[in-house]
């Protein structure tokens, strides 16, 4: 900040008198007291605790039930099963039992958890080729090297879709029954299995190669199916041929990875059409028969199925109301504590000595 | 020769007095608090990554899209920070002629020295824990998936700074309005346009979280998380601030011979050494001055400063209360 001064002749190097650039900006300090900063604390308070209580309310209404068939009941001989892996052509199937109490009034979603499966392990989450899942058809035989090491199979054909993530899909399948009190027959428990994936996954990030005039299963000739799987990615849903390739909705639940370990992906909802689901689902006993394929002895998984009702703010999680009481009751402390300090020292206190 | 090879050049002694006890201590004020912040908000929004480790197998694997790492450190924390390292005045410029004590507070090292570093660094730390954890509480065992998770902690890691900020300027110009709005908003417009389904199009390699910001943007978990983390994460420091203000909050009564002060410390202009020898010159007689102006305006300083209670005890405070009210009023 040199100001330096002809000798005579104008000033000529002055900096501008401007505001700025002699830092006479026209500012406003906040000149704090007690009398704002106490109530803010309140205030704050007040509000952290009705929203907790709000919050908590709000899960309290859902319902959830959870059920870990790992080893549970029959599936206990599929387990056993899966533990070598000549067996992955077999099928399996088991049955559990579970009995729902009150009625789950509303939406019912199915999941299916695991537990113990790291999806947000670095390498497995780069282990994919989104340009491919794009339907981009130079990308189809020509998968990125980062899905190394399922970019191509034993022949030398590409894998479609390639990566860890797409081969390590979760293929159990489950089929619902309600056992309703009388000696009426069991019904079965229909789910949609398709608006399952986001909106934008299903119509912009997953996408089939170009089909002209093709059927699904002449596109992805040439490719191979991932080496886990049992059937190929053009038949995936034989039952709607729509659900097929790479906007198959079970994929896609698939791929978008959850963030840690135990998690929980959105497998159907219920289909409230007809009787007796109409109001959701009706108390009862109900069997799930598990088509048991998924091998989680390996990394010593867990797997569940859970069955909940949705509120706006989600399933079943009372980390956040809790979250939010919590800290309202903590804020509300400190706001007593800096009373208390006020009402000490800074009201009245030695500062008045003169 | 020597102005070409100096630092500062001065025609005539009477500059150096703007120069040092104006600039020379707004610029240290300024400085500290830049360094320090910049300290805070790069380690709290890096640090979640060790805690992540903890859950990923210690594989690296980022929390956050590539995108918000390069566009965090440009658009949505530089210019507040900016404005604040440019315009930031605790007393305006004749109160820091009318009062060269304050200048003792960059001499004794009250605003920038280890123990502060270290307590900035303790407080990025525990930011970045509650920026993991209380996610991770709502995200564990649920349906949500890694995408929205590093959309919300993006949230409220960028509120938690801004709102940081917010508390630490003192003296609000409108460049610095206009930069924490500007920022705020740069960081919900980048985010949906590198999470947009054009770009994803274009290059699926590089914008590879397509459709996650318009689908987080609009679920209320993701608010309500972000929130709660921001006002956890910033709970420390707006106690430690508010402790501040209680504590030092100046008296209504007036001391009788406040009125002479100003002028006589104006006829005493600035001598070497002089001030610490007037025993009429009633503001040097207690702890002095500065360290409570500078304790009042240094509330960054996220650990309350250790002899609270003597500097509340000084019989000359009240009078240095009122001089400091006179003195804001003045600029």
């Amino acid at each position: 900040m040199g100001k330096t001064k002809d000798n005579p002749g104008p000033l000529s190097r002055r900096p501008d008198n401007s505001a700025f650039k002699q830092q006479r900006l026209p500012a406003w300090s906040p000149m704090l007291t007690a009398n704002s900063v106490l109530p803010f604390f309140y205030i704050m308070a007040v509000v952290c605790v009705l929203l907790g209580v709000w919050l908590l309310i709000t899960v309290q209404n859902t319902h959830q039930l959870k059920l870990d068939y790992t080893q549970a009941g029959s599936c206990n001989i599929c387990f056993e099963k899966r533990k070598v892996r000549a067996n992955a052509n077999q099928d399996c199937k088991c049955t559990v039992v579970l009995n729902i109490g009150n009625t789950f009034k509303g939406d019912v979603f199915f999941y299916y958890g695991l537990m113990n499966f790291h999806q947000n392990l670095r390498q497995y989450m780069d282990s994919r080729d989104d340009a491919q899942m794009m339907g981009r058809t130079a990308n189809l035989k020509n998968p990125s090297a980062y899905c190394k090491p399922y970019i191509t199979d034993d022949h030398g054909l590409p894998i479609a879709p390639c990566g860890a993530v797409a081969n390590s899909m979760f293929n159990d399948s489950f089929k619902l029954t309600y056992h309703s009190a009388e000696g009426s027959p069991d019904v079965h428990v229909p789910l949609f299995r398709k608006g399952i994936s986001w909106y934008t996954d299903k119509n912009v990030k997953f996408r089939n190669p170009k089909i002209n005039n093709e059927t699904l299963t002449q596109v992805f000739e040439g490719t191979a199916r991932p080496p886990y799987w049992q059937k190929p990615v053009y038949n995936l849903d034989p039952l709607d041929p729509n659900n097929n390739g790479f906007t198959n909705e079970d994929l896609i639940v698939w791929m978008r990875e959850a963030a840690f370990p135990n998690f929980k992906k959105l497998y159907g909802v219920l289909n409230r059409a007809s009787k007796p689901f109409t109001e959701g689902l009706p108390p009862g006993n109900y069997t799930i028969e598990i088509s048991y394929n998924f091998p989680v002895e390996y990394f010593q998984g867990r797997k569940e199925v859970i069955i909940s009702t949705i509120s706006w703010f989600g399933g079943q999680n009372n980390f956040l109301p809790i979250a939010y009481l919590v800290t309202g009751c903590l804020v509300l402390l400190l706001a007593i504590i800096l009373t208390v300090f006020w009402w000490k020292f800074g009201k009245n206190g030695q500062n008045m000595e003169e | 020769q020597a102005v070409l090879n100096a630092d500062y050049t001065l025609t005539q002694f009477r500059f150096l007095q703007r120069l040092l006890l104006v600039h020379g201590r707004w610029s240290y004020r300024r400085i500290a608090f830049f360094l320090r912040y910049f300290l805070y908000k790069t380690c709290s929004f890096a640090l979640v990554h060790i805690w992540f480790g903890f859950f990923n197998g210690f594989s690296a694997q980022s929390l956050y899209e590539n995108w918000f790492i390069v566009l965090y450190t440009v658009f949505y924390t530089a210019t507040p920070v900016e404005c604040l390292a440019i315009f930031e005045q605790d007393v305006s410029a004749q109160g820091s002629l009318s009062c060269p004590e304050l200048y003792k507070v960059g001499q004794r090292q009250e605003l920038f020295n280890p123990w502060l570093l270290t307590a900035t660094l303790l407080y990025a730390i525990y930011t970045s824990l509650v920026l993991f954890f209380m996610p991770l509480g709502v995200f564990h065992n649920s349906a949500l998936d890694y995408q929205t998770m590093a959309v919300t902690i993006n949230m409220a890691t960028v509120f938690s700074v801004t709102i940081e900020l917010v508390l630490l300027t003192r003296h609000w110009t409108k460049w610095n309005v206009v930069a924490v709005c500007v920022s705020l908003s740069m960081f919900f417009l980048c985010t949906l346009i590198t999470q947009s389904r054009k770009l994803f199009e274009m290059s699926p390699v590089d914008y590879y979280f397509p459709g996650v910001a318009q689908n987080a943007f609009c679920s209320p978990v993701v608010w309500l998380t972000a929130l709660l983390t921001t006002w956890t994460t910033v709970l420390p420091s707006f106690t430690v601030h508010a402790l501040n203000i209680i504590l030092t909050n100046p008296d209504k009564r007036k001391v009788h011979n406040t009125n002479d002060r100003p002028v006589e410390l104006q006829r005493s202009g600035f001598r070497r050494g002089a001030s610490q020898r007037r025993s009429s010159y009633a503001v040097s007689q207690g702890r002095g001055i500065g360290r409570l102006i500078t304790s009042e305006g240094s509330l960054r300083s996220t650990v309350p400063p250790v002899d609270r209670g003597g500097t509340t005890s000084d019989t000359a405070t009240l009078g240095m209360l009122n001089l400091r009210q006179r003195l804001e009023s003045d600029g």
